[in-house]
């Protein structure tokens, strides 16, 4: 399937897509950093807030909203690439998805499928998919879009607890999908409605279950699992000790969640950061050679070589 | 031991082909602490894993250390594809290094051997990576004055889990030695 898309669109686009559930945790700064530097390396970017209900990536970036929302690419038939603006940033360029109605989350299904289309035969390099925070449907399918999945968690509690939310939901949402099409909606639905019966109580266990339940279905899980790989970025580290944490989540998501994910990198706290984007200046651009930026720059490149901090290649 | 069973236990214990004895042991006991103790990573998903589910998961990891240990112990390590042997291999057949006194270069050595970076030496003592070279080097002029230097060794020393006050004085020691010379 993977491979299959790779072929409809010109061979060197990828989309990567940074989510995590929790709000504030810095996705949007990660994402237009690492933005940022792949566009110093000449590579051709468009930077896409895909939070639909309040996007703000061009604050930001310190460019002035754009007057062309995607209501104008879902109802007006203006072309996607048009809503495309210049991001202040050489090759970097950014789309606003800011959908101009009362209720931004109501996007018909047909639109959806028609947005994620026309994001995927933009003219680039790397398409880089700023997600909002929550578990909603379509921020997990457009996270479900990217062919690198990317999750970004601070050292905290409820960060953590957050992203296994927001794994397990996104996990769940494209099992569902492989599932429906192959006639076994009954199957799942029958298995939550009678969950107390069957003695599941959480979408680990769930799955566990339908896992037992046919060799075909055994299969169709596992393959689905293979394809679903998480990045993870663990961000605004203060001690040593914390950097370990990446680690232990990969552990888990592998260990409890059958989730095969990456530990690509961890970013230090640095308070100069919030000062760079409260004067909306590109961090990367204000404050070249920090420990932080070479962080971003490390993270960037494990990420385009498929590499994880801890395993020697 | 067989290659497939040694990737098996390998993949156990989160790690890449070829990690040396050292890595395989610091993957163990991080993998142990982490599924036998509460912390910030598995107390959110705690009431989601049944205790046996638990209890598989620390044999598989107990039993894939034993195993791999065992067979680097004998020398028993599946060669890679083109008979070449794992980095781990030729680490460990290294005699340990003989220190007798901590300068610099025994503390790079364990460093090296440790497999950590200066990055995250820095990041754990917050001091600066040029300065942890100048100590490594011994370029003892461009180190801040003495106080500073003693409190960068035991934090460094600290960080590699050694003896500070050893480490500490016998660096000092060679620290005294060049400072006469330039009084």
């Amino acid at each position: 399937m993977e491979t299959l898309l790779a072929k409809q669109r010109s061979p060197a686009t990828e989309i990567w897509a940074i989510g995590g559930g929790k709000g504030g945790t810095g996705k949007s700064f990660l994402i237009s950093s690492i933005g940022n530097y792949l566009a110093l390396q000449g590579k051709k970017i468009v930077l896409i807030d895909a939070d639909f209900g309040g996007a703000n990536l061009h604050t930001f970036l310190g460019v002035a909203k754009p007057k062309v929302s995607l209501t104008d690419f879902l109802e007006k038939k203006v072309p996607l690439v048009d809503l495309v603006v210049e991001s202040g940033i050489d090759n970097m360029g950014l789309l606003i998805g800011t959908i101009n109605s009362l209720s931004p989350d109501d996007m018909k299904y047909t639109q959806k499928l028609k947005l994620f289309r026309h994001i995927r035969s933009l003219d680039a390099d790397y398409i880089l998919l700023d997600l909002g925070a929550g578990t909603h449907f379509n921020t997990l399918d457009t996270f479900l879009l990217a062919d690198k999945k990317i999750i970004v968690v601070l050292p905290e509690i409820t960060a953590i607890e957050n992203s296994y939310y927001f794994l397990k939901n996104a996990f769940f949402r494209q099992l569902m999908k492989t599932l429906r099409n192959r006639g076994f909606k009954e199957l799942i639905q029958d298995a939550w409605k009678n969950r107390e019966a069957y003695n599941i109580a959480s979408l680990s266990q769930l799955i566990d279950y339908l896992r037992g339940t046919s060799e075909t279905m055994k299969n169709l899980i596992n393959r689905d699992l293979a394809k679903f790989r998480a990045n993870i970025i663990l961000n605004r580290v203060t001690t040593g000790q914390e950097v370990v944490i990446g680690r232990s989540i990969k552990s888990i998501c592998k260990k409890y969640f059958s989730v095969d994910a990456k530990y690509v990198g961890y970013v230090e706290h640095d308070p100069i950061i919030p000062r760079c984007i409260n004067k909306r200046q590109p961090f990367m651009q204000a404050c070249p050679g920090t420990r932080c930026a070479r962080e971003i720059e490390k993270v960037a490149e494990n990420l385009l070589d498929g590499k994880d901090m801890y395993t020697r290649e | 031991m067989e290659s497939e069973e040694y990737e098996r236990y390998l993949d156990i214990l989160e790690i890449g082909p070829g990690a040396s004895l050292s890595e395989i042991r610091e993957a163990y006991l991080h993998l142990k602490a982490l599924y036998s103790e509460d912390s910030i990573v598995t107390l959110p998903i705690r009431d989601d894993i049944s205790e046996e589910r638990k209890r598989n998961i620390l044999g598989e990891i107990e039993e894939a250390f034993q195993m791999l240990a065992g067979s680097y112990d004998r020398g028993d390590v599946p060669r890679g594809e083109q008979g070449t042997v794992p980095p781990g291999l030729d680490e460990y057949d290294q005699p340990p290094i003989e220190v007798t006194g901590f300068g610099g270069q025994a503390l790079r050595e364990t460093r090296e051997r440790l497999g950590i970076d200066l990055q995250k030496i820095a990041l754990s003592t917050r001091i600066q990576v040029h300065y942890l070279e100048h100590m490594e080097n011994e370029e003892f002029e461009s180190l801040p004055p003495e106080t500073y230097v003693r409190g960068f060794v035991i934090s460094y020393a600290k960080c590699l889990h050694l003896d500070h006050k050893k480490v500490a004085a016998d660096y000092m020691k060679r620290y005294q030695i060049w400072k006469s010379g330039e009084d």
